[in-house]
């Protein structure tokens, strides 16, 4: 066996925004695995698909500053949600009292049977020097305090019983530095519901009850200069690295982050730090509110930190700012976005949002793999050259000049317009959202599944095998974090390496995402139709005035994350005239939200509903990031097919198949768009994308959901393999025979279909309903009918006045 | 007591082990059994190992009822030393690799390379084949 090494990607990085004008700049930070220097250029993208089936790489060498020889180093990133409370002097107790309410979801394990390892819940603790006290989870899943007085002079009490998983327990430790007594404790607090999936029936209790009492004499814990964390303690107090603006904007001046260790897993809820050792009876009344409400006024100052995490829940429960409700005001920042507004100890179920009833969701989930940001230091700056044209590019980074898979990486990203308006009549919307849900989803790897979606076993790339080994790249919306708890938040700070050219993607024969975009970037560039390229991003924050400046906008091949401002300004661009191409399939699907405060990131709840892979916890419905019902669009009343004219029906990751043309397609008003095209010719029938046009995913019209009543079916696909399966909505049982249910081979809406309809002031749509249309567009050197439908329509498109 | 220490057939998820064995006894391996009958559905592995895409007029190129399902059963195994398949020169050659079945550890990569991805798709087949049938005391040459 040879080691993974030898063919890992050595160098990858990121850029601080996806999009730029001419004349703006963008940074780029990169990682050099073995700290080796590289070259770094700007590349135009036009053709990511290295198939030696198709026309090949093709990409062109753009002429700036920047291309040179650079310093490469080894940039870790610090992975894992946590609270960081700055170092406060008044935290160098003697006596105290720790207590909270906990859920842990890892208490020994990860769900892969993988060690966890200590886990800290609040401590204010130097892991390296070992000072400092905290409560922690030991190696065997217990609750345990921790006084640190230096290197092999720590003391450890634990409960002696192992917490459970998905339990919430009432837990806290105590230390009176005058009798040397030592008290810890971990209580489950079971109701009905507040386990969500996990059991309501804890019998017997004394499995996982524990209540124990010390004595020591060693005194008081050694102080540090770390600051306090909440689900993490301190391996070094300063990593270098700050966090300030954008989503910390509640922050004055720039805070140092530390490197942290000891990450847990799972909730914690009415965290509350004491400088006295309390009895039983008032670590009661301090948990029984979720700041110090209740504490009798003789102790109130005895109260130095009581964190609420409803405090600052409105609309959203977007904020990293957790507020300290003691006098000490000690507020704390949420570092990596742990994830807010989500059901505490008392969910009762009479809430189903933290917007209707945030004192029952005043619990913050925390995951040792979630990362918002690198936060690398930066490597070079690309002022964008003034004349530099729109379009897909990247910055290609070679380790010591070397091409080779293992030894080059590119960063992409696109160039608008100039400020001043359009140079196209074409706008290309670059479905960046959904660059973002899929990022690092790393599927050959984490889902069990995976071979039996695509029909075969998974490719891996040099990327892939550095994302395996780099856990701490972070995760996407398809991935589980390691508690089995979905991925709800995916941010671009950071590289996402499966969204680069030449890249082979695990859910489909060859291309997804990025790389099968610039299958329509090569078309038309081959075709000599100038186009604009803008960013999901740029939508969002410009709205439907950025698409009404062109008379037509294509989408990517797979834009199934959109927000819902950008369902309006589709909506909108129809009802004002504008020209629609829907290249895709299974297109604006998703519920998606980017953070109010920082664009770089987006939240997703994947709900009871919908292909998914994974279901969101009970009670967990709403999105963070506006406090709406996250979830798939049909369920808000959004179906695609309002908006496309089809709805997605079925799918298979596999081998494609080809469309036959529809009577409608001979209507006088669709007759030009066939072109051309003999009515019995098959459409498509070969391709890069799984050897034909009708592949991967499949959308259907359907009158009953919302497809326009004078749209026309101009094709439809046949003749998909056993391994398409319908979407799981579109089946309320599953019976042998109901074709609703079924396969390619016995489902008549396991297809594609081409559908076509005018909107007002002579708009239009065209949905092509597939994810491989835009694969077939380059075969037999461009001369194809898929490629003739396109020209067809687009050439008509762009002609003003009444469509025929 | 933790979730995950196996104390009894329920925490072990004894039934269904107990079921799949069974289906797996039942419609599975007696098509496995006869070295002829054996040897046509790897044929037929060989012809088609990952599907192909449908022609105009024809039916889908579907597996036989028989290899579709034992190559379910095949794909869907855990995640610990599952097989996948490693690109080390793009478009020329292919390795086998095995998963660690977890984050962050280190996938094993054979010193066998493959011209082209279905040739390293059927070789993990034929693999995975021959630790199937060892479970049941089969030889698959034999």
């Amino acid at each position: 066996m040879d080691s993974i090494q030898q063919s890992m990607l050595r160098i990858t990085g990121y850029s601080d925004k996806f999009s730029a004008r001419p004349g703006e700049e963008i940074t780029f930070f990169v990682h050099s695995e073995q700290n080796e220097s590289f070259q770094a250029d700007i590349v135009r993208l036009i053709h990511g698909d290295t198939n030696p089936d198709g026309p090949g790489y093709k990409e062109e060498l753009i002429h700036t500053p920047i291309s040179d020889m650079h310093p490469g180093v080894n940039q870790p990133v610090y992975a894992g949600s946590y609270v960081l409370v700055p170092h406060n002097k008044v935290f160098d107790v003697a006596s105290f009292t720790i207590c909270a309410y906990i859920y842990p979801t890892t208490p020994t394990v990860d769900n892969e049977g993988v060690a966890v390892g200590v886990q800290g819940v609040l401590t204010k603790w130097d892991a390296s020097n070992e000072t400092g006290y905290g409560l922690f989870i030991n190696e065997s899943g217990e609750l345990c305090l921790r006084i640190g007085r230096g290197k092999d002079k720590v003391e450890e009490c634990s409960t002696g019983k192992p917490l459970m998983r998905k339990v919430w327990y009432k837990v806290g430790a105590s230390y009176d530095a005058n009798t040397g007594k030592v008290r810890v404790f971990q209580i489950p607090y079971v109701t009905n519901t507040n386990g969500g999936h996990g059991m309501s029936m804890l019998h017997p209790l004394e499995d996982t009850l524990g209540e124990k009492e010390f004595s020591t004499h060693y005194g008081v814990p050694t102080n540090n200069d770390c600051p306090l964390l909440l689900a993490a303690s301190t391996e070094k107090t300063n990593s270098g690295r700050t966090i300030f603006g954008a989503h910390y904007k509640d922050l004055s001046e720039p805070l140092t982050i530390p490197v942290h260790t000891q990450k847990y897993n799972g909730k914690i809820e009415r965290p509350k730090l004491v400088n006295c050792a309390l009895n039983k009876h008032d670590i009661e009344i301090l948990l029984s509110s979720q700041g110090i409400e209740n504490v009798p006024n003789e102790q109130r100052k005895n109260v130095i930190g009581a964190w609420d995490f409803v405090a600052n829940i409105k609309d959203n429960a977007a904020s990293t700012t957790i507020i300290d409700k003691s006098l000490t005001l000690a507020h704390g920042q949420g570092v990596n976005m742990p994830v807010r507004g989500t059901t505490g100890f008392n969910w009762s179920s009479e809430y189903m949002s933290f917007k209707h009833g945030p004192h029952e969701y005043g619990a913050i989930h925390f995951h040792d793999e979630s990362v918002d940001d690198a936060r690398w230091a930066p490597s070079f700056t690309l002022k964008v050259p003034a004349e530099l044209k729109s379009g897909v590019y990247a910055a290609r980074l070679r380790v010591n000049r070397k091409v080779s898979a293992d030894m080059e990486d590119y960063i992409p990203f696109f160039v608008r317009p100039p400020a001043s308006g359009a140079t196209a009549k074409i706008a290309l919307i670059i479905p960046t959202f959904s660059y973002m849900a899929y990022a690092n989803d790393n599927l050959s790897v984490n889902s069990v599944i995976a071979q039996l979606l695509t029909g075969q076993v998974p490719l891996l790339q040099p990327g892939d095998l550095l994302l395996n080994k780099e856990r701490g790249y972070g995760l996407g919306t398809y991935a589980s974090y390691r508690d089995g708890w979905g991925v709800n938040i995916s941010s671009r700070l950071r590289p996402i390496l499966n969204m680069r050219p030449k890249y082979i993607h695990v859910l489909s024969p060859s291309l997804w995402q990025l790389n099968a975009d610039l299958h329509i970037t090569d078309w038309l560039e081959e075709k000599g139709f100038d186009y604009d390229i803008h960013t999901d991003e740029d939508l969002q924050r410009e709205g439907v005035e950025l698409l009404k400046q062109y008379p037509v906008v294509l989408t990517g091949h797979h834009p199934e994350y959109p927000s819902e401002q950008m369902m309006d300004y589709y909506h909108d661009y129809q009802m004002q005239g504008g020209r629609w191409l829907y290249l895709a399939a299974n297109g604006f699907y998703w519920i998606t939200v980017p953070h109010p405060d920082n664009p770089n990131m987006i939240e997703v709840r994947k709900g009871d509903n919908g292909t998914r892979a994974w279901t969101i916890s009970p009670g967990d419905y709403c999105n963070a990031f506006d406090g709406k019902h996250g979830g798939l669009w049909r369920v808000r009343g959004r179906v695609m097919s309002k908006l496309l004219g089809v709805t997605f029906s079925s799918f298979g990751l596999t081998y494609s198949s080809y469309y036959r043309r529809a009577p409608d397609s001979e209507n006088p008003q669709c007759s030009w768009i066939m072109s051309g095209i003999d009515y019995d010719e098959p459409i498509g029938n070969f391709g890069l994308i799984g050897d034909g046009a009708a592949g991967l995913e499949l959308d259907r019209y359907d009158l009953e959901l919302g497809t326009p009543h004078r749209a026309f079916l101009l094709a439809h696909s046949e003749g998909h393999s056993d391994m398409y399966v319908s979407v799981s909505e579109e089946s309320t049982f599953h019976a042998r025979g109901y074709f609703a249910a079924g396969t390619g081979d016995n489902n008549p809406k396991t297809r594609a279909d081409i559908v076509y309809y005018k909107t007002p002031n002579n708009g239009a749509v065209f949905s092509v309903g597939s994810m491989t249309w835009t694969g077939s567009l380059s075969h037999n050197d461009y001369d194809n009918n898929v490629s003739q439908i396109m020209t067809n329509v687009i050439n008509q498109f762009l002609k003003a006045g009444e469509l025929p | 007591m933790d979730n995950k220490d196996k104390t009894s057939a329920l925490q072990s998820d004894y039934a269904f082990s107990a079921v799949d064995d069974y289906n797996a006894r039942m419609y599975i391996l007696p098509h496995l059994i006869n070295k002829e009958d054996r040897d046509e559905i790897i044929a037929e592995h060989r012809l088609h190992p990952c599907g192909a895409a449908t022609q105009p007029g024809k039916p889908a190129p579907n597996h036989s009822k028989v290899l579709g399902r034992l190559i379910d059963k095949l794909r869907v195994v855990g995640q610990r030393h599952k097989h996948t398949i490693v690109e080390t020169i793009p478009w020329q050659e292919y390795t086998i690799g095995y998963l660690p079945g977890y984050r962050g550890g280190v996938i094993e990569l054979s010193e066998i390379k493959y011209a082209t991805r279905e040739d390293a798709e059927h070789a993990i087949f034929l693999q995975r084949l021959e630790a199937f049938l060892d479970q049941y005391g089969i030889d698959i040459n034999s």
